[in-house]
């Protein structure tokens, strides 16, 4: 079930494995970098999308897409931060960081950004909110366009994001589209 | 011999280090509160319930919806908190079929079908109702069994429901819990009665805080 996850500097959380559907599954607190101009053109898919945000920001000329998969709204320790992208503050900073590096520019960048249910209507939910507003706070910073947005609501998500195409299929719990 | 506190190391490595005993010490909890809400269940429902021996998990927040098969099977989730000084949730997870036969079991109005439930709405208040409160018994019973071991109060929260796939239906769980450290510690106990396709979990769920809090209280009250 689970993607082997690589090192990278000492942080983990990268995920590059794709399955044998073609699929490239993102747990919480992990992100991916595709570069769809020699890699392979795989989906990258997140199932059961609840209170967590799923940030895509991509540069459609250099074909440059980075996605994680963040729990919380911003780091509180400071040090020894295994998981980097489980941080919206951090998940977006980085993400940035990593698809400048592999060519991408920061005037092409747009996004899309999934998630932040309240999957329970009063307990513990409100953090789905503060996810939110935390990306879109994140990418207002770096001025980076959202493209498209659905978020909020009361029910998780199925969402897989295609590297050939950019195109991004969501579906509901519950519903069969 | 006294349950070494030091031992409880998560700084260091954020992960949750505790020796067998201490680990021993929190299943046997889990086990007399669920033991006693299943015993409630089991009452209400004129059922006799097969219950597993509780475990005890302590994984990194990205495995916990893997705990519980599939992330995107629909299940009902019942989450409560508790209120005091101790700060834990108890999050009970159904499968569909297990909620839906209960309710046909304990009402005499037209049965449900499965099949037509996808969501929370398409359920009447009454049934709404039932859910919450066989949430209430479990939880109830569950939390004064041990808070009667313990001499502690604790009171549980009215519940909250949904229905939704393992893995939206954690994700406020894992929320909670993973903003200082990257492990968390799960006791859960699994239940089933056959012949109503019952099948659920019960799992309890502490903050590290709360955990060094239990483990003090048993150490001075029972001398360990």
């Amino acid at each position: 079930m689970f993607n082997k996850i690589s090192d990278k500097e000492g942080q983990i959380g990268k995920i590059s494995k794709v399955d044998d559907r073609g699929e490239l599954v993102l747990p919480i607190g992990h992100y991916t970098l595709i570069n769809s101009n020699h890699n392979l053109k795989p989906k990258i898919a997140i199932y059961g999308l609840g209170s967590c945000v799923a940030p895509i920001i991509y540069d459609k000329k250099q074909k440059i897409i980075g996605m994680s998969h963040v729990l919380l709204p911003t780091h509180e320790n400071k040090d020894n931060i295994l998981y980097p992208h489980k941080y919206a503050d951090l998940s977006i900073k980085y993400l940035v960081d990593e698809l400048l590096q592999h060519g991408a520019e920061l005037k092409n960048l747009e996004s899309i950004i999934v998630g932040g249910a309240s999957i329970f209507k009063n307990l513990d939910c409100i953090i789905g909110k503060e996810n939110i507003k935390a990306v879109k706070n994140e990418l207002k910073k770096l001025k980076i366009k959202i493209k498209r947005e659905d978020i909020g609501g009361f029910k998780g998500k199925i969402l897989k994001f295609d590297t050939k195409d950019f195109s991004c299929v969501i579906k509901r719990s519950g519903s069969n589209s | 011999m006294y349950l070494d506190l030091n031992n409880i190391n998560f700084e260091k490595d954020k992960s949750i280090q505790l020796t067998e005993k201490q680990k021993d010490v929190l299943k046997e909890l889990g086990n007399i509160g669920s033991g006693n809400a299943i015993t409630a269940l089991s009452d209400l429902l004129k059922k006799k319930i097969e219950m597993s021996l509780t475990s005890i998990d302590i994984i990194p927040f990205w495995k916990i919806p893997h705990l519980f098969g599939d992330v995107t099977k629909e299940v009902f989730g019942i989450y409560s908190k508790v209120i005091g000084e101790n700060d834990f949730r108890i999050l009970q997870i159904y499968t569909k079929e297990s909620i839906i036969n209960m309710i046909n079991n304990l009402t005499e109005f037209d049965k449900k079908s499965i099949k037509k439930i996808k969501d929370l709405n398409d359920l009447d208040d009454f049934s709404v109702s039932i859910i919450s409160e066989i949430g209430n018994i479990l939880v109830g019973h569950y939390t004064s069994a041990l808070a009667n071991l313990l001499s502690i109060s604790i009171i549980p929260s009215v519940p909250d429901l949904a229905l939704d796939t393992i893995g939206a239906l954690t994700s406020c769980a894992i929320a909670k819990f993973s903003k200082k450290l990257d492990f968390t510690l799960i006791i859960e106990t699994t239940l089933k009665i056959e012949e109503m396709e019952l099948d659920g979990i019960l799992c309890f769920i502490p903050s590290i805080e709360t955990v060094e809090n239990l483990l003090k209280i048993i150490s001075l009250k029972y001398n360990m």
